[in-house]
């Protein structure tokens, strides 16, 4: 690799003839294109006024029946709902109906914690007058929901007609036309459930109804959907990475798949797992609404008991090593980590075990070496942890007599952007070394 | 690539808050082409530049408030283009994803259309070009992009991305290896001049890094 010394024009060619020829492909490919920028200024000129972050939204007030059965209803569940409480004391507010024309979205946030995105040409109501129940209830268009529930603790059930489907903190959409209801999640699981039967549709996968396949695809109607037999295909995708990387089979494909077949699958009433999914919202509520460790211990463990083959074990245990360490039970809290990546190496919560993992020994018990094992898997996993992971790798391996190893790992620290304190002291360490 | 950096840009925010209409002009005058630039290159291929671009002139008359003068201007129009088009990157998957179960034909890269052969290879290499940036992490795709794909110097690529010069340096490096072996694992490269040659610099326009 060539440099000139002048530093404010220093010139670092490609260390090989292919880089070379990769980048200059790339660079030629990605190249503006004539009249692009032109384009670009005749919009940004015909903005008369800077323009307010997003056009307000046309609201008016509506009274809507809560048994708009034609339509798709969000409801969210407040905590007491699930914990059994009392009614909210904040008073009512009123009812009301969002609209978003051709080209116009807009954001809501019914609850804390929760976007709703309206895309064009939907329309909204938006029922939040019982204090422990928002109903949203789509007319028609599009709505992207985003819920960290886990966050919060609420939960959230879409319900469309006869068909309801909970969710379990997640980015997801839900679409209704002329054609039907369709359901993509981008993250998280959701449950559908109508009359006759349920799935679970995980992080990736989508759902889709349609009245009648046949006039489905030639724009069949809604209503006949939410009365007549429905035919809902799951569609499952596993999805590692970036969602543009998954190209779900094109609809017609998925339709022309026999239906009958894949509604056997998903048409068995499933009450273990409904009643797992209730007992799941209770912890994940109790943990939102900031309940005592040793409290939420006691429904921690029930669901393990129970339902120990249940998907959302492996969550509900890594909530068990966060309940453990909140409570100060070291050696509890490291023995059910070691079973978390023992039983599900490739957990989603793998990250918050670990680092739990390594706090309990580093933080709490004060023994790195036991620590050291967590901080260098999470300081080699890309994430907002990983600076972070690596700078106590650095420290722990210092106080264990690994200096090279400190070195490098405080080094890699910092260049992974360290936040300023631990940056510093970084820094500092390294200038000891 | 010479910028605003010497120029008195706390003035010049005043001037665009009041809606001086030459404020406006040379604002755009100065971003325009660097905004568009990085909303094509950084998009993913599933974000209209076009599109994406105004949001973050919008959003940055929104905001033109916040601009407290601590980095340059250009660093803070970085900063808006980058989650504007995160945002924008996320409802494109989300509408994809949509308009696939809902039968829709729409696609996610451009469609063309039944053009030119040539045309269509070029989509195609494209989208292959945006799948391999999309494997960087971000740190790695924005110093690519601005270093050697818009040809900034280490020092301006410093000061957008607000961290040191050797820092740029050092992702660089990993960004074009991990560039290379994944253009290589994707057929863009096409392995003609592999070797430790070195390009001489006239095959880099000035300033490339």
């Amino acid at each position: 690799m060539k440099t000139r010394d002048d530093k404010s024009s220093v010139v670092l060619l490609p260390a090989t003839g292919e880089e070379h020829e990769v980048l200059a492909l790339a660079r030629e490919l990605l190249d503006e294109q004539p009249g692009e920028v032109e384009a670009l200024r005749a919009r940004l000129d015909a903005m008369e006024q800077p323009p307010a972050r997003t056009a307000a939204p046309r609201w008016r007030p509506v009274l809507v029946p809560l048994a708009a059965a034609a339509a798709i209803a969000l409801a969210v569940l407040g905590v007491r709902l699930f914990v059994g409480g009392g009614a909210d004391d904040t008073g009512p507010l009123p009812m009301m109906t969002v609209e978003t024309t051709v080209g116009q979205s807009h954001t809501l946030e019914p609850v804390p914690g929760m976007t709703v995105e309206l895309q064009p040409s939907s329309v909204l109501q938006v029922d939040p007058s019982a204090a422990s129940l928002v109903v949203l209830t789509l007319d028609q268009g599009t709505i992207e929901v985003d819920y960290r529930h886990e966050l919060r603790g609420p939960m959230l059930h879409v319900l469309a007609g006869d068909v309801k489907v909970a969710v379990t903190g997640t980015r997801f959409s839900v679409t209704r036309d002329d054609s039907g209801i369709a359901v993509a999640v981008e993250r998280g699981s959701v449950l559908v459930s109508w009359p006759d039967g349920e799935a679970v549709v995980e992080n990736g996968g989508s759902w889709r109804s349609w009245a009648d396949q046949t006039d489905a695809l030639a724009g069949g109607s809604a209503d006949a959907m939410e009365t007549e037999e429905t035919a809902p295909i799951v569609m499952d995708e596993e999805v590692e990475g970036p969602a543009e990387a998954v190209a779900p089979a094109p609809v017609e494909e998925q339709a022309n798949e026999p239906a009958v077949e894949q509604a056997e699958v998903i048409e068995e009433p499933n009450e273990d797992l409904a009643r797992a999914m209730e007992l799941y919202a209770t912890i994940q509520v109790e943990r939102g609404a900031g309940k005592p460790a040793a409290e939420r211990l006691h429904n921690l463990d029930q669901f393990l008991d129970k339902y120990p083959a249940s998907e959302y074990a492996a969550d509900i245990l890594a909530n068990k090593v966060e309940a453990l360490s909140d409570l100060g039970a070291d050696e509890e809290a490291l023995t059910a980590a070691s079973q978390y990546i023992r039983q599900y190496p490739d957990g989603t919560r793998r990250g918050d075990v670990r680092w739990i993992e390594a706090t309990v020994a580093r933080g709490h018990m004060q023994d790195c070496s036991r620590a050291m094992p967590a901080y260098r898997e999470l300081a080699q996993t890309r994430g907002r942890r990983q600076a972070q992971s690596s700078y106590y790798r650095g420290v722990c391996a210092l106080e264990i007599g690994m200096p090279d190893e400190a070195r490098s790992a405080l080094e890699a620290a910092i260049e992974m952007g360290l936040n300023d304190n631990l940056k510093d002291h970084a820094a500092k360490l390294l200038e000891d070394l | 690539m010479k910028d605003s950096y010497h120029r008195d840009e706390a003035s010049w925010m005043a001037d665009l808050a009041a809606g001086e209409p030459a404020a406006r002009s040379r604002f755009y005058d100065e971003y325009q082409r660097d905004v568009l630039g990085w909303c094509r290159r950084l998009g993913g291929g599933i974000v209209e530049p076009q599109d994406a671009a105004q949001d973050v002139f919008i959003v940055a008359f929104g905001r033109l408030d916040s601009f407290r003068g601590e980095s340059s201007l250009r660093t803070w129009m970085f900063g808006i283009t980058r989650r504007v088009l995160a945002n924008n990157r996320r409802k494109a998957r989300m509408r994809r994803w949509r308009e696939t179960l809902m039968g829709s034909k729409a696609s996610l890269t451009p469609d063309r259309g039944p053009g030119p052969l040539a045309e269509t290879i070029r989509s195609e290499k494209v989208r292959q070009v945006h799948k391999c940036l999309d494997t960087l992490s971000d740190k790695h795709r924005e110093v690519l992009v601005l270093c050697s794909l818009e040809g900034r110097s280490g020092q301006e690529a410093s000061e957008i991305l607000g961290v040191p010069e050797a820092t740029v340096y050092s992702r660089l490096h990993y960004a074009r290896a991990a560039f290379r072996k994944v253009a290589r694992r994707n057929g863009l490269a096409t392995g003609l001049g592999r070797g430790n040659e070195t390009s001489k610099q006239g095959d880099q326009p000035g300033g490339r890094i």
